[in-house]
């Protein structure tokens, strides 16, 4: 029955669906619970991800349960699908907020080879404090997800600039062993040694994983 | 099949009908309108429900079968020659489901959100219509008296339900308590419920006509300047009115009088309401108002429809009084023979004899905790969490409630003086409230601060942080510097001298513009 229910309901709600424009009006409403659903219903719209992104943490820290799940995980999609928007955001002026900071991180943590690049783009324009969160994000990130590693290593050759590619070799030293076998595959592409990554040095890393910061997730 | 011939219909008769099809065509329209919201808002409410989506759907489908399957079969039955006398049990099944859909909505979808209401009313238009249904199609196997005795029963609960609930919001009227109190009560309300009565005798001193804790207010004298504040229970202490901060600055500007306008647990909109109509009346030359970290940060938005207020008071738990009340009484009963007493001795005067009625005011060690451990505990920690991880826009309804204030106080110089948490001044209980909190590495313990010191520099409000004086006291041999009365959440004697001396500093400023 619910099923048959909700695709009658579907039928219905193309007829009846609130337009974008509405929504985004709804982002100015007075009442909290009226702005995270505008946001919730906006979050799949790219060009509408600078207005959600406010109301997406603030709702990531509601006292309600449905409505904090919600929020994180509209979060979390949007690390995958933006996660430049996301970083962007999170290195603007006045967001300090430690909620925004963990959530970040967490989403990003989880969003794979999409966020590798922005990462380290981010990673080359942030200040120095927040500069030591996303490389710890970045190095999270590749050491959970093989295809991350797999996309990190790839910005090592040329034409990537001398910066960018310190900014890699750093992170891969930190992967350590599990990297090891990427940087032999990049081989001659790469100049190992001015790079600092030593074959030998690097499989006789092992870094401890941390747990991923979302099996850790707490409510208020 | 021969049918009976139908007989005209009585007046009696008439008026059930109308009745039945009036509450029925009522129910249609309440189903088809929820199913149009559920539409309406189908995108963001499957994020929040997932897959509990497709119930809320089966369910806002099924009332509107309901209401169609129940209007077929009562027009059927007229037909047939069904309610040919005045019969009000349509009627008692309408009401009924309305009280049993609100218990359900106020049981499961707190807290209240419009959008919930709208949609449980269609549930409740669904119920209607299939005790409707039930009656035409289930109801005649049982007993004439079986079936009148439940559907008695169930009208009954749900009459007393809401007599009760009636009755207890009609006491508050004539009897004020803060037992009673609503959370979107309204200002007026707020003010009336928490205010003390005239005369009523705190720490030897009794409060004023108005039931402020301060002398009688007299008119503006002759070159003397006339400030008024405006608070929460700090505005009442947990100290005689002889250390109470606006003493200590009125004797330290000596040709200033200070008039302490406040009534504890309440919050910024009732600051406005006693801004507009006690503060501003006696024309005075500066107003200040205190904000409390620990409470006056989140409350309801000003901007808030009239609406959406009047349907808080009936469909939020926090404000319906059957459910409120007695869980305050347990809360009370829990706390009672615990806790110290909070000074209603009889009038006191002169410091010699305060201090001797009160030794607490001269030896903060001699202070007896105002509640239990557990209780403060939980408190500061719900504090920490409601004031310390506000994200932005958080503080948006505190800067529209300062914002209308300055704007009605016009050429009238306002300043804030923010008061701080306990935790924000004594680093053990910090330690402690984060040290049980999950949420620990999210909160900002000077957050309150730094935006609202930023809020009143842009927008040339008067502004003081007590929180750098309170913090430059020496902590004694346990890290505490004891400005807070014993597990009171309030300022003891120590506490209200330095607000007062810090405040007097703020007022000559003030007046000196």
């Amino acid at each position: 029955m619910g099923r048959w229910s909700l695709w009658l309901g579907l039928v219905v709600c193309a007829g009846c669906a609130r337009s974008d424009a509405e929504w985004v009006q709804s982002l100015e409403s007075p009442d909290a619970f009226t702005r995270l659903e505008a946001a919730l219903a906006l979050s799949e719209r790219p060009e509408q991800v600078d207005a959600v992104l406010p109301e997406l943490f603030t709702g990531a820290q509601s006292d309600v349960a449905r409505e904090r799940q919600a929020a994180r995980q509209a979060v979390r999609e949007l690390a995958v699908r933006a996660p430049r928007a996301l970083l962007d955001y999170r290195l603007g002026p006045g967001n300090p907020f430690p909620v925004v900071r963990n959530l970040t991180r967490q989403a990003l943590r989880q969003a794979g080879t999409p966020a590798v690049l922005p990462l380290v783009e981010a990673l080359e324009r942030a200040a120095p404090e927040e500069a030591a969160e996303l490389r710890e994000c970045l190095v999270a990130l590749a050491c959970d997800d093989s295809a991350a590693l797999t996309a990190l290593a790839d910005l090592l050759p040329a034409p990537t600039t001398a910066a960018r590619q310190a900014l890699v070799a750093a992170a891969l030293r930190e992967v350590g062993s599990a990297a090891a076998a990427h940087v032999e595959r990049l081989g001659a592409r790469i100049d190992a040694a001015a790079l600092g990554l030593d074959l030998e040095r690097l499989r006789a890393t092992r870094r401890a994983t941390k747990p991923k910061d979302g099996e850790r997730e707490r409510g208020p | 099949m021969s049918e009976r011939p139908a007989q005209p219909p009585t007046l009696g008769a008439r008026v059930s009908r109308v009745a039945v099809s009036s509450v029925l065509t009522l129910s249609g329209v309440a189903a088809t309108f929820a199913a149009l919201r559920l539409a309406e808002h189908h995108a963001p409410l499957s994020r929040l429900w997932g897959a509990m989506l497709g119930w809320w759907w089966a369910a806002s489908l099924g009332a509107l079968a309901l209401c169609a399957l129940a209007f077929t079969l009562e027009v059927r039955a007229w037909r047939h020659g069904a309610r040919t006398q005045l019969d009000l049990a349509p009627l008692r099944k309408f009401f009924c489901a309305a009280v049993l859909a609100s218990a359900l909505f106020l049981a499961a979808l707190q807290p209240f959100r419009r959008l919930y209401f709208e949609l449980s009313l269609g549930l409740a238009a669904g119920l209607f219509a299939a005790l409707l249904v039930c009656e035409h199609t289930l109801a005649p196997r049982f007993s004439a008296r079986l079936r009148r005795g439940a559907d008695l029963a169930l009208f009954n609960l749900c009459l007393s339900a809401l007599v009760a609930e009636f009755v207890l919001r009609q006491f508050a009227l004539v009897r004020p308590s803060q037992l009673l109190a609503q959370r979107d009560g309204g200002a007026p309300q707020s003010i009336r419920l928490f205010g003390n009565p005239p005369g009523m005798v705190r720490y030897g001193f009794a409060c004023n006509s108005g039931g402020y804790y301060d002398d009688e207010f007299r008119a503006r004298v002759e070159g003397r300047g006339l400030v008024v504040t405006i608070g929460d229970s700090f505005s009442m202490g947990s100290v005689p009115h002889l250390h109470h901060y606006t003493t200590v600055a009125e004797r330290a500007l000596r040709d200033v009088d200070v008039h302490n306008v406040g009534a504890p647990g309440i919050g910024p909109p009732e600051y406005l309401h006693l801004l507009r109509a006690v503060a501003l009346p006696m024309k005075p030359d500066a107003i200040v108002v205190t904000i409390f970290v620990g409470n006056d940060i989140k409350f309801s938005d000003l901007r808030i429809t009239r609406t959406d207020r009047g349907l808080r008071l009936w469909f939020d738990r926090d404000n319906l009084l059957v459910w409120q009340f007695p869980r305050r009484l347990l809360r009370l009963s829990g706390e009672a023979g615990l806790v110290g007493d909070a000074g209603g001795a009889p009038l006191v005067s002169g410091e010699r004899e305060i201090a001797a009625a009160f030794p607490f005011v001269e030896d903060p060690a001699l202070e007896e905790p105002g509640l239990t451990l557990e209780a403060f505990l939980r408190i500061e920690r719900a504090r920490a969490l409601e004031a310390c991880r506000v994200p932005a826009g958080g503080f948006a309804a505190l800067e529209n409630a300062l914002l209308e204030m300055k704007a009605e106080c016009g050429d009238v110089p306002f300043a804030v003086m923010l008061l701080p948490d306990e935790f924000q001044v004594e680093d053990p209980l910090w330690a402690t409230v984060t040290e049980a909190l999950p949420q620990a590495d999210e909160l900002q313990r000077f957050q309150p601060q730094e935006h609202l010191a930023a809020f009143a520099a842009a927008n040339d409000i008067g502004w003081l942080d007590l929180t750098p004086a309170l913090r430059a006291v020496e902590p004694d041999e346990h890290g505490l510097r004891r400005v807070y009365h014993l597990r009171d959440t309030h300022f003891n004697t120590r506490g209200n001298r330095i607000g007062g001396e810090q405040l007097a500093l703020l007022l000559g400023e003030l007046l000196r513009r």
